[in-house]
């Protein structure tokens, strides 16, 4: 997916061919240069929508310092993928949706897609979406989270995310009187 | 989970694993018994997760699922069982 672009293009070239093509280059914080397609980008992320619509794409790169290359990757992968799938009519109407709309399930690929990733990449991915406004994107890594976390105790979550507990035994032991049946009753 | 990635250590004051706002978009999609059940894992995951802001968003995701509602007879005299369930 990283590209070489050719340097020394005349500025006007540059221009008409931009306005021509089908792909939009994005550049990570570590300045490698992917290549997206402009219809997908737009339709799935309302920053890269924004931008494209402002005209402030960059032929030689559109930078985005806070996403790096592999979330970068990741972003752009998914964004072709999506291009080439058929949309289902789950995913159009996802489109439109509230705040308090229920979640909509991840399409199979969606499933894969995001199954193969580590932890890191996936947090890394969660923020990137985040950072460019896609709403699916977001949907689809945040629900694959959640099903590492349903059913897990305290204890493996925070073996799972390395999150320290900071309660001192007997809060702790309060705590798990308190709501005992959300411990112990499955 | 890689040791490398310096954002992710949690330190002793129990920092996010996401930035809140991108934590509360996953918590919202656990079933109550599992919020309530993580409210235990540490301090800033309690506060969140009990803040009236969450409860409300939470409620919201719920109400908005789809429920199963029966009624059944029962042995006993004037009475009716009513049933709702959902995915949460």
């Amino acid at each position: 997916m990283e590209v070489d672009k050719g340097k020394g293009e005349a500025e006007e070239t540059r221009k008409v061919a931009e306005a021509d093509r089908d792909t939009v280059t994005l550049k990570s914080s570590d300045g490698k240069l992917f290549e997206v397609s402009k219809e997908a980008a737009a339709r799935l992320s309302t920053v890269l929508a924004g931008m494209i619509a402002g005209g402030s794409i960059d032929d030689n790169g559109t930078d985005l310092k806070q996403i790096g290359s592999e979330a970068l990757e990741n972003v752009v992968d998914y964004c072709n993928k999506h291009a080439n799938s058929i949309p289902s009519a789950a995913l159009i109407s996802s489109s439109i949706s509230f705040n308090t709309a229920p979640f909509k399930e991840p399409e199979e690929w969606e499933r894969k897609f995001v199954d193969r990733l580590s932890h890191d990449a996936l947090f890394d991915l969660v923020e990137a979406a985040n950072f460019l406004g896609m709403e699916r994107l977001l949907d689809v890594t945040c629900h694959k989270i959640s099903e590492m976390m349903k059913g897990k105790s305290p204890d493996q979550i925070r073996e799972v995310f390395n999150i320290k507990n900071d309660y001192t035994k007997e809060e702790l032991e309060e705590i798990r009187q308190e709501l005992a049946w959300a411990f112990y009753d499955d | 989970m890689t040791t490398g990635n310096k954002r992710r250590v949690v330190t002793p004051g129990g920092a996010q694993v996401l930035p809140e706002e991108m934590m509360t978009e996953v918590f919202l999609r656990l079933p109550i018994k599992s919020i309530l059940c993580f409210r235990a894992v540490c301090r800033s995951w309690d506060a969140l997760l009990s803040s009236e802001e969450f409860c409300g968003l939470h409620m919201a995701k719920a109400e908005a699922l789809p429920k199963m509602f029966f009624t059944s007879p029962t042995a006993g005299f004037d009475a009716t069982a009513m049933y709702s369930s959902s995915s949460s």
